[in-house]
């Protein structure tokens, strides 16, 4: 046999990648080759080479990308870091420039303070003028407070974080058994190689992180909305964790609250009213109202998910769509125009199902999701979770 | 933190804190995916960047593949190694960008004399090298044609064999075995004074 034929074979022979019978005559070629003995121990010691040599060494950069990811999540502790830069000549000058700077300005105040409680010491004592009765000093104007905690909240929606708003075409969540790679025959192998090759579309969204203006919303609007109680009452009641005058929780009003998650009262569109003209018959029979009925939350959860409902899919759908609203991409997720109120909603039923639900399972999916969200920093809906937990702990 | 262990890949169970890791992210535990991130990130980064040839593209598509695998950890199962699932993520992204790049300049099309490993440039990456012998490696690694070093990366980086090397890259196995025969050529050629 020609002797290209055995050295083209040795790289795969090398990784055992041949058929029993290659892998045999390539070893027995190998026994009477020395030149292909050769290439075959370069090849070994490239692959030692490469095991030695690819490994990348410990740096701050790795501190730092950790950091931005967590960041974007937001899930990170602590603002990023500034990593201390490594020294140089010109970090010292500026250095030793700034210190000479500050005792320039100390000795300066020190100065002019000696001089003031020297002429103080030797100057003759002023005569107090009387005192002016408080009653004569104009009272100020009564400043309405500033909602900081609203602003705040929204900054953090316009925090310069890079959104990636996913496409629906997007095959970004692969099935823990998709990268199970099977071994198959050569035959199905050879048909799973057409010359066009239709890889997964997993598109980078180019758009900008936008922000779109978010309606401020405390848990009572958010409340009203959802569960469209009839009354303040009810309202209290849904609020206090379904027992009417149960005063001890103090739910931020309407006055108090902070922003939390959005509810765009002005959007509505036809699914969204066919969604809220879900009542389960147990409601309709016996006049129960729809906060307190679990079957509608359910129904709710079940509306804006779809079926199949899971904790996974419910989390990784509130993750995107809150990230849709945040970019102010419009989706057609759902066949609806707007998508940027659905997180709120489904927050809402998670919170009356935990309340409500005596299955484990519904409190466990619906508690996972409100702890999600109490823990993500970048989402506006953290305080409405936060809240929503609390109202949980507290019944 | 300590890089994961090279051998990957398919289907190995995640080990006992991983697991935990894992299901406290589930749980809504932030702080248990920052210690997956800072876990994987460097090999994932490795082999991204293998893959792309870009300092900045993978930095990119590594961190877009953290937070796509963070949106999805609801749907991961728990049991099986977190890598693997987190870097087929990557791949399909990195996959992407090459085809992306593959309309200005066909892979296929890539010429092997174009292969000059003193005109590559390691950039920001030579921050990361330990030594110059690790600089000498990645750049003639990244001066490889793309279709070289893309299977080289698969197969050494990635320790998959030539049969998935060859699914996911939809070419035959044979194809596969002679690229990559090529390419440890061409390494050989470069490097072979530190041999």
């Amino acid at each position: 046999m020609d002797h290209t034929y055995y050295k083209d074979r040795i790289s795969a022979y090398l990784d055992g990648a041949l058929p029993p019978y290659e892998q045999k005559a390539i070893g027995e070629h190998l026994a009477q080759c020395a030149e292909c003995r050769e290439i075959l121990d370069r090849l070994r010691a490239l692959n030692s080479l490469v095991e030695q040599k690819s490994g990348l060494g410990e740096n701050d950069y790795w501190e730092r990308q950790a950091q931005k990811i967590e960041q974007r999540l937001g899930i990170a502790e602590t603002q990023v870091t500034r990593i201390q830069p490594t020294r140089t000549w010109q970090g010292v000058i500026w250095k030793l420039a700034a210190a000479a700077a500050s005792i320039m300005i100390v000795g300066v105040i020190g100065f002019y303070s000696w001089e003031s409680i020297r002429d103080k010491t030797e100057r003759p004592p002023i005569e107090m003028a009387p005192a002016i009765p408080p009653t004569s000093i104009a009272t100020p104007q009564k400043v309405e407070p500033a909602p900081e905690n609203v602003k705040d909240e929204r900054e953090s929606d316009r925090a310069p974080v890079k959104e990636s708003a996913p496409s629906e075409s997007e095959a970004v969540t692969p099935d823990t058994q998709n990268y199970k790679r099977p071994a198959p025959t050569e035959k199905t192998l050879m048909s799973e190689f057409p010359e066009t090759v239709s890889q997964p579309t997993i598109e980078k969204s180019s758009v900008s992180a936008k922000t779109k203006p978010l309606p401020v919303q405390s848990v009572d609007n958010l409340l009203r909305s959802d569960a469209e109680s009839k009354t303040d009452a009810d309202r209290g009641a849904l609020i206090r964790g379904g027992r009417a005058g149960e005063s001890s929780y103090q739910v931020e009003s309407a006055a108090s609250s902070p922003a939390i998650a959005p509810v765009p009262q002005a959007v509505r569109h036809e699914g969204e009213i066919q969604l809220l003209s879900v009542r389960p018959p147990e409601a309709v029979a016996s006049n129960v109202a729809p906060a307190d009925s679990l079957a509608y939350w359910l129904a709710q959860e079940k509306a804006l998910i779809g079926s199949g409902v899971d904790a996974g899919k419910s989390i990784s759908l509130m993750q995107e769509l809150a990230d849709k609203s945040r970019s102010a991409v419009t989706s057609s997720l759902a066949e609806r125009k707007d998508t940027s109120d659905v997180p709120s909603r489904l927050l809402v039923a998670y919170y009356h199902i935990a309340r409500l639900s005596a299955d484990s399972s519904d409190v466990s999916r619906a508690r996972a999701y409100l702890i999600r969200y109490s823990k993500d920093t970048s989402s506006s809906y953290q305080t409405a979770a936060k809240a929503y937990l609390d109202s949980l702990a507290r019944k | 933190m300590e890089e994961s262990a090279s051998k990957p890949v398919s289907d190995q169970p995640a080990s006992s804190d991983e697991q935990k890791l894992i299901e406290a992210v589930q749980n809504g535990d932030g702080r248990a995916y920052g210690k997956l991130i800072r876990l994987h990130q460097k090999r994932l980064f490795r082999f991204v960047h293998g893959l792309v040839g870009s300092f900045d593209q993978a930095e990119d598509i590594v961190q877009e593949a953290f937070v796509k695998a963070y949106q999805a950890i609801g749907t991961f199962r728990p049991g099986f190694a977190f890598y693997p699932w987190l870097s087929t993520i990557a791949r399909n992204l990195a996959y992407n960008q090459i085809a992306r790049e593959d309309k200005k300049e066909s892979l296929e099309n890539l010429q092997e004399s174009g292969f000059d490993p003193e005109s590559a440039q390691l950039g920001p990456l030579e921050k990361l090298l330990n030594d110059e012998a690790q600089g000498r490696f990645y750049k003639a690694l990244l001066a490889l044609p793309a279709k070289y070093r893309t299977v080289f990366v698969l197969r050494h980086f990635e320790d998959m064999d030539y049969n998935e090397i060859s699914i996911y890259l939809r070419i035959p196995p044979g194809t596969v075995d002679s690229r990559l025969f090529r390419a440890r050529q061409l390494l050989l050629e470069q490097l072979k004074d530190l041999i």
